[in-house]
């Protein structure tokens, strides 16, 4: 009778304490979810998962636009260089070299048209044996940024969307 | 009978005990996950880690004494020496002063008259790229020099500043010592009492200074930017202390359980919503908690106020600037220190922008924004929590979307976030870094 009482005691004892446990859940709960159930994924782990687009057609399959190379990861708030080659889209094995090149990047935010907010620097684009190097690119905000590359030859023109993440640790 | 039903009851109680053990262990081993760190995820803790420490200063090649003691002395004496000013009641300390912080607690600047703009503090300017809330200045050294000739703030001129060096025994030495000799001041016919370029060619300073050899005028350009040189020297030594977020920050990465005991459950909520779903560290990324760039967010122009075109004006001055990182006073012009020059944005894209403010030491730097239009991080709150209803009015320029990004703040929301804002509050500087020198 007497460990009996004691085991019971025991038990409503701990179910006492447990009694306790769902407040003190409920509460880490609140504090963990801090009220944020109307919130989206903040905009820096957007781009965690992302892969830098390698190569675009112009919205007209007029010229490829391949992205030959770029910093991995690409640094935050630090200028950085990109090298781009283009190809006749309809024939993807010739490549054009006397095509110029311009580059605008910014963010979207969720915007379907136009961006957020631009870059804030203005890059520069040298051209050598047919490879566009693009300098002076500075990307100062955390998340995916977007490019459109407006390729010129002659009287032809076309622009490719690139879609690139930013940035390492 | 009896003898039947007690191990049963027996039996039962064990299963009793049993169960509530393993429910406890489930529950109040949750709540209990959460006095360490399971409040963040891993991405947030990530970027919390990025917030903190401050970490060494950056290199300053452009300014070759700016980790010279003795040039930080010299700036020290300067930085609180009133008689750099027209009237001879105004230092860089009468809007950076150490008592509050380094700003100067008013809505706008007050020097010879009063100016546009809300005083930023210096603490921790060393980390920046740009200077002035417009960024038309791209050094420490280069910031320094145009509060003296601003006819709103010391209203003085560069050949009033290198006489002053010259006539003091004290200054010339320590000037001497720094940079050299000083050109011969002496000559009045030369170098007169008062001169400086000026927007105005018929004031009689721009045309004492017109009148002036162009060789004269680099060697007053030269004592000029060395005055700035050695004042910057000791900005860069205003750096703050470790505030409450870094010790957090520490125990966190250290992975002491007491860590989730160093901030308040309030300021807690409030930095998990800074650096997650509050995406505030789109724009307060790092240490500073700046990105050292320039936004439009909005703001509407406030009755009788002038239009401020921000960040547009601040590229071209600071591509006019003679003392800029690629100008001949500039002790490294070419290289990485340039490229910030070489590649800015079109004026027209910047209109309406002003530079991020560092969040640190916030609660001790009101009133906010460019203009001061905020007195308390209370306002600053609803302006961000009210969206696009907050813009309404006439804009310079474009609101840029990245406002958008805020979500909707409850009022517990911006509680939090305030009472995350104040952890980031550091002990002040000691005394020896915060008053004058008894000589330079």
């Amino acid at each position: 009778m007497k460990k009996n009482h004691v085991a019971i005691l025991i038990g409503l004892a701990m179910l006492g304490l447990a009694g306790f446990a769902p407040a003190a859940h409920a509460a880490a709960t609140t504090d963990s979810a801090n009220g944020m159930g109307h919130m989206k994924m903040p905009m820096t782990e957007e781009a965690a998962n992302l892969e830098p687009t390698r190569q675009a057609f112009t919205a007209d399959h007029r010229f490829l636009v391949e992205l030959l190379s770029l910093p991995t990861p690409i640094p935050l708030a630090q200028y950085f260089q990109l090298r781009f080659a283009v190809y006749d889209g309809h024939d993807p094995a010739r490549r054009i070299t006397d095509a110029t090149l311009k580059i605008v990047a910014g963010m979207r935010h969720g915007q379907k048209h136009g961006f957020a907010h631009g870059m804030q620097s203005s890059p520069r684009v040298e051209v050598s044996d047919g490879v566009f190097t693009v300098s002076g690119m500075y990307f100062h905000m955390r998340g995916p940024w977007a490019l459109e590359i407006t390729v010129q030859q002659g009287d032809k023109r076309g622009t490719a969307a690139f879609d690139l993440p930013c940035c390492g640790q | 009978m009896g003898m039947m039903v007690e191990p049963r009851r027996g039996r039962t109680a064990v299963i009793i005990g049993a169960g509530a053990i393993l429910f406890l262990l489930v529950f109040a081993g949750g709540a209990l996950a959460t006095e360490n760190s399971p409040l963040f995820s891993a991405a947030e803790l990530a970027e919390i880690f990025r917030h903190s420490p401050l970490g060494p200063l950056p290199s300053e090649p452009t300014n070759r004494v700016a980790d010279d003691p003795r040039a930080a002395k010299l700036g020290q004496f300067l930085f609180f020496d009133r008689r750099f000013s027209a009237n001879g009641r105004i230092s860089c300390a009468t809007c950076h002063q150490p008592e509050k912080a380094f700003a100067d607690g008013r809505k706008l600047a007050v020097g010879l008259a009063v100016g546009s703009r809300n005083s930023p503090t210096v603490l921790d300017t060393a980390y920046q790229q740009w200077f002035f809330l417009d960024g038309r200045a791209d050094s420490q050294w280069s910031q320094a020099l145009q509060p003296l000739e601003n006819p709103h703030e010391a209203g003085t001129d560069r050949l009033h500043v290198a006489h002053l060096l010259a006539d003091d025994p004290a200054l010339r030495r320590a000037y001497r010592q720094l940079f050299g000799p000083l050109p011969p001041l002496a000559d009045f016919q030369r170098f007169p009492a008062h001169a400086r370029p000026d927007a105005d060619p018929h004031r009689p300073v721009a045309r004492a200074w017109a009148g002036m050899t162009s060789a004269d005028r680099i060697a007053v350009n030269r004592v000029y930017s060395n005055f700035g040189k050695a004042i910057a020297a000791y900005e860069r030594r205003l750096v703050n202390r470790p505030a409450p977020f870094d010790r957090y920050v520490a125990a966190l990465k250290s992975g002491q359980p007491a860590a989730a005991h160093a901030l308040s459950p309030a300021a807690r909520r409030g930095l998990k919503l800074f650096v997650g779903a509050g995406n505030c560290v789109l724009c307060h990324p790092g240490p500073t908690f700046s990105d050292n760039q320039f936004h439009n967010v909005g703001l509407p122009l406030l009755p009788n106020t002038p239009v401020d075109t921000g960040r547009a004006g601040g590229i071209r001055a600071v591509q006019a600037d003679p003392f800029n990182a690629t100008g001949e006073y500039s002790d490294q012009r070419t290289g990485a220190v340039s490229d910030h020059l070489a590649y800015l944005p079109s004026p027209q894209s910047q209109l309406g922008a002003f530079k991020t403010p560092s969040l640190r030491n916030v609660a001790l730097t009101a009133p906010y924004m460019h203009d001061g239009r905020f007195a308390t991080l209370e306002q600053v709150m609803d302006f961000y929590a009210r969206g696009k209803a907050a813009s309404r009015g006439r804009l310079v320029g474009v609101r840029e979307a990245t406002v958008d990004l805020v979500p909707p703040l409850s009022a517990q929301d911006q509680a939090d976030l305030i009472a995350f804002l104040q952890t980031l509050t550091s002990p002040a500087l000691p005394r020896e870094l915060t008053e004058p020198p008894a000589a330079p």
